[in-house]
């Protein structure tokens, strides 16, 4: 109980401490922002009018609170690249839906073929096979995930015309095309993590099978198979959990890339998008957004963790 | 056992080779290419790999193999001075706070806890928006990016060390704190440092090369591996082999890195 109430304060501690980086980093951007939103030609009044409406007179510490109580409501203002006329929250929402799909497919395609890969390699240790996935592990984990990209389009967009690149049929409209879509994109962010997972999770493996628990297990005669499954695989959790939960932020660094190749109208693309037109508050709003969901990640592992592993209940 | 040995030491040998035949075709680069990477040449726009033009020529008919061998270079240089501002400032901070302690090294160890937690791209990205795109910025922006982790290797070395008979034997001879530090502790963490120098490299190597492709890093007609593949991808149908040069050099360089580095680690063991 004390474990989860401290990490709670830690949590939100973090947050805090985020909502104030991700606000000041702003702040220090050379130039008058309401002459960045409004334009050169601008006249006096309507500078004045807009730093009186968007409280830029106001000090730092105001300011901050201010941006705070719109942002726990999901306003985050309106976007300048669209002249102002769409609201940040409306877009960020849009995308969204698209990164999610992307970084859930992502991770079960991860969680599904490394975990079998890695026990695989660790049970046959030493065998062609092994060092067979060593290598192919060794080569993909240096691949760029958004070249990747480039050579799944190019087999399977151009070459097979197994999808049309650059084709991307929205969710609403055709799900099955949707996710035809989406799984080489998938595909092109997991690869690079799966090969990182396998080599990770055979060597926790073969690291847990050298302790004396398994020799003992060993001599009252169980099998290598059923000491693998009922022992090793449970005591090797936590480190590949902490691991994969390091995985579920890169998958989220992939998507800004690999959804650039395919042209999806994702979160990343927006960034990316913002970045290159100076919107601002679209930048902020997604840096906060991505900022807060890894720190919630990492959140919820420490709570797995003390779930998995009793020793911690009693610290 | 045995053949795992056998195994890790040709991994590391095809590591060095790799990596020597990558760092001879971007050395030779920097005095001599084929032809000059930034001349167009209208005639031969897009024309695939043949004996005049090893690797084919690009959209402009700009000779992919110069291009390749500068663009290399460019991201070479990069990575090496990001890897440089954070190994230098992390090692600086690893060893004062691993040989310290106190509530300075609390403090700044949960900031890089916090810090490393986020991918290097996503930070990247913060800096780019604030202080616009470019090749020094992203040198800024990433080498700031990479102290965390030197910092933290670092430290933990430190910490194991500074407890060690030999540091004790040098206070008792007097020497000062940062004589032990640097002259005494700092020699015996190569077998950690060297790794993370390598793998250093391939991160900011991949990282340059992403925030060129992003159209954030190394800026036109500047070519960089990045900036390349960027260019390359509206033509992936006409011309494939533009993408496929710069991308392999690319997998290439992280590959034969990081098998060097896995061998020295295993050497170590």
């Amino acid at each position: 109980m004390k474990y989860t109430v401290k990490k709670c304060i830690t949590l939100f501690l973090s947050l805090f401490l985020a909502s104030v980086l991700t606000f000041t980093a702003f702040q220090i951007i050379p130039g008058d922002s309401a002459l960045n939103a409004l334009g050169m030609d601008a006249t006096e009044e309507q500078l004045k009018a807009y730093r009186e409406h968007f409280g830029l007179n106001d000090n730092l510490p105001t300011r901050y609170i201010n941006w705070l109580k719109d942002a726990l409501k999901g306003n985050f203002g309106y976007s300048s690249q669209y002249q102002m006329q769409i609201k940040v929250s409306t877009l960020i929402i849009d995308r969204l839906t698209i990164t999610l799909w992307l970084a859930g497919l992502s991770f079960l395609l991860i969680v599904v073929v490394s975990i079998p890969l890695g026990i695989l390699s660790a049970r046959k240790k030493d065998s062609i096979l092994d060092s067979f996935i060593t290598l192919v592990t060794q080569v993909f984990m240096s691949v760029p995930s958004f070249f990747l990209a480039m050579i799944l389009t190019l087999i399977f967009g151009i070459l097979l015309k197994w999808f049309t690149p650059g084709n991307y049929t929205p969710l609403d409209e055709n799900f099955g095309n949707f996710l035809r879509f989406m799984i080489f994109p998938a595909i092109a962010v997991a690869i690079p993590k799966i090969a990182m997972m396998v080599k990770f999770l055979r060597s926790a493996l073969l690291k847990e099978m050298q302790l004396d628990y398994v020799r003992t297990a060993k001599s009252k005669g169980m099998t290598n198979i059923r000491i693998l499954f009922q022992h090793v695989l449970k005591n090797a959790l936590i480190p590949v959990i902490t691991f994969l939960a390091m995985v579920l932020a890169d998958i989220l660094a992939g998507t800004i890339l690999v959804e650039q190749v395919f042209n999806l109208p994702g979160l990343g693309r927006l960034l990316v998008a913002s970045i290159a037109n100076r919107d601002y508050a679209v930048v902020q709003a997604i840096i906060l957004y991505i900022v807060s969901v890894v720190i919630i990640i990492n959140f919820l592992v420490d709570l797995i963790y003390q779930w998995i592993d009793p020793r911690l209940r009693s610290n | 056992m045995k053949l795992n040995r056998k195994n890790d030491h040709f991994n590391y040998i095809l590591g060095l080779a790799i990596t020597t035949f990558i760092l001879l075709v971007v050395l030779i680069g920097f005095f001599y290419t084929p032809y000059d990477p930034n001349k167009m040449n209208a005639a031969l726009k897009n024309s695939p790999p043949s004996l005049t033009h090893l690797l084919g020529t690009d959209n402009f008919g700009r000779d992919i193999l110069s291009r390749v061998m500068k663009g290399a270079g460019t991201t070479y240089i990069i990575a090496v001075a990001i890897v440089c501002i954070g190994a230098s400032l992390g090692t600086i901070l690893g060893a004062f706070t691993g040989y310290f302690g106190g509530w300075l090294d609390e403090i700044l160890m949960r900031v890089n806890d916090v810090l490393i937690s986020f991918p290097s791209i996503l930070l990247a990205l913060v800096f780019v928006s604030l202080f616009g795109p470019g090749s020094y910025n992203i040198i800024f922006a990433l080498g700031i990016i990479f102290v965390p982790s030197f910092a933290r290797v670092v430290r933990s070395e430190f910490i194991v060390l500074k407890e060690r008979d030999f540091i004790r034997n040098a206070k008792l001879m007097g020497a000062n704190s940062f004589r032990i530090m640097f002259v005494h502790i700092l020699p015996n963490i190569k077998r950690v440092l060297i790794p993370s120098l390598l793998i250093g490299f391939n991160n900011a190597v991949l990282a340059e090369a992403g925030l060129s492709y992003l159209g954030l890093g190394v800026q036109p007609p500047q070519a960089s591996l990045g900036r390349m593949l960027s260019e390359a991808q509206s033509y992936l149908l006409d011309s494939p082999w533009y993408a496929i040069a710069p991308g392999v050099m690319i997998v290439l360089t992280v590959l034969g890195f990081s098998l060097i580095s896995g061998g020295i680690e295993n050497e170590y063991e």
